[in-house]
């Protein structure tokens, strides 16, 4: 029997499936603890309606989109490899000034990688932690291409500050995703860019990584980041 | 490759062959016991927490997590009674979400439980306290082997008639309190007939622990499996 109509060649396998399972937010790795920057954005005044919030969303992708995208795809392409993942997280490191987002991505790294760990045991061995970097190895293991990494990393950073937002101001949940939806594209381009780049230049973002290191000192806050 | 679920251990992190009958919650073969408590707002999970230190620390190495839902208000007391060392605390973040933490995504009180043993590798218990919540939360079996609940007499003593997966599946019902009985006009005898018939052979405790600080009976519960 062949491979029902309307689904791509390659799909067969449940690949496509895979890549949604990851990115449900139900897949355990930490990430609902996290705001991606937004609760610091919020707490200053900076977002408060759905035209502020998708100006963050865009801003925020932008910032950390392709350099998510980028350490995705490759460490997809490591093959597991210990030495290329190690490689990988200096440079991802070297890209993020603000400890307090260095410790956020390595906090949500471990959360991805021990779950992962229960569904794909050659994960186990790993001892990666920064979160793209464990997101490109499980997309491996799971038989994903870098693409796929890649956009995971990316649409996983949206829906970071998607699921905070409605905890953090008035928002609704459908509204919130509408914002999400319009950015779409912007995701999808952020994902194949990372993923196509041989080399990764620097991004920064002064006031959100400022902002982060304020946040971590805040002695009520709904969220770790 | 995917995990074969046929093969998948779903009882905990804890692989084992099962030719024994499970007849409760038992500590794993190696480290720690991990007890999580679970309840609504107000009903006294730190203060048994407090408790739970004072009785077990004299013999038994303990630590203690705590998820708070906004602030690190909860470590902040169990921190300012000094019953266990700046160390052997860990306040966890959690987005809002306190049942999320303790049974849909544990990330970050596996990576808690993680930190605490591996600085304190001899650790015998570990109480994770959870954020306090409604009548619905558990925890996840990776998380922790027992399960304590804890509700109060000032909550109403219709509340284990209204179940609830709390009420009815921890190991451990904890009903504090007893001492506002007669203030509030609570029936004792009332809940525990009704949490006997919500939890069937699961044992319920009925406690005070304004009168008795080191809550004799839930220490002694934990003890026997220890």
């Amino acid at each position: 029997m062949g491979a029902p109509t309307g689904f791509a060649p390659g799909d067969a396998d449940g690949s496509a499936v895979i890549e949604l399972l990851l990115a449900d937010g139900r897949f355990p790795g930490g990430g609902f603890a996290h705001s991606g920057g937004l609760e610091a954005a919020v707490g200053a005044g900076a977002v408060s309606d759905p035209a502020s919030l998708r100006a963050f969303l865009l801003g925020r992708l932008h910032h950390g989109g392709v350099l998510e995208a980028w350490l995705a795809a490759n460490a997809c392409r490591a093959g597991l490899d210990p030495e290329a993942l190690r490689r990988l997280e200096e440079e991802a490191e070297a890209h993020q000034p603000s400890p307090a987002w260095r410790e956020s991505v390595r906090t949500q790294g471990r959360g991805l990688r021990r779950s992962a760990a229960l569904l794909w045991p050659e994960l186990a061995p790993l001892r990666c932690e920064v979160q793209p970097v464990v997101l490109g190895a499980v997309a491996a293991a799971a038989g994903l291409a870098p693409l796929a990494a890649a956009r995971l990393a990316v649409y996983g950073l949206a829906m970071t500050v998607a699921g905070a937002a409605v905890k953090l101001a008035a928002f609704d949940m459908a509204d919130v995703l509408a914002e999400v939806a319009a950015c779409a594209p912007t995701i999808d381009a952020l994902a194949r860019q990372g993923a196509g780049e041989p080399v990764i230049h620097p991004r920064s973002a002064p006031l959100l990584e400022l902002r982060a290191e304020v946040h971590r000192a805040w002695e009520v806050r709904l969220f770790a980041s | 490759m995917l995990h074969d679920p046929a093969t998948f251990a779903s009882g905990g992190p804890e692989p084992h062959d099962h030719d024994h009958e499970h007849t409760g919650p038992r500590r794993p073969a190696h480290g720690p016991l991990k007890v999580g408590i679970g309840g609504p707002v107000g009903s006294g999970k730190t203060a048994l927490v407090v408790a739970l230190c004072r009785a077990l620390q004299p013999n038994h190495h303990v630590a203690v997590i705590t998820n708070d839902i906004y602030t690190e208000e909860d470590a902040a007391i169990v921190r300012r009674t000094g019953v266990v060392a700046d160390d052997h605390l860990l306040a966890v973040q959690t987005g809002c979400c306190p049942h999320t933490a303790i049974r849909d995504d544990i990330a970050a009180n596996v990576d808690a439980i993680e930190t605490l043993t591996e600085r304190h590798p001899d650790l015998d218990i570990v109480l994770v306290e959870s954020g306090g919540d409604n009548l619905t939360a558990t925890f996840s079996p990776r998380l922790v082997d027992v399960q304590l609940f804890v509700i109060d007499v000032a909550g109403g003593d219709k509340v284990p008639r209204k179940g609830g997966p709390g009420i009815t599946r921890s190991d451990l019902l904890v009903i504090n309190k007893t001492d506002l009985a007669p203030l509030v006009g609570a029936d004792l005898g009332v809940m525990a007939r009704d949490a006997h018939a919500a939890r069937g052979d699961r044992p319920t405790v009925l406690v005070s622990l304004a009168e008795d600080p080191l809550a004799g009976k839930v220490a002694e519960f934990l003890e026997q499996l220890l």
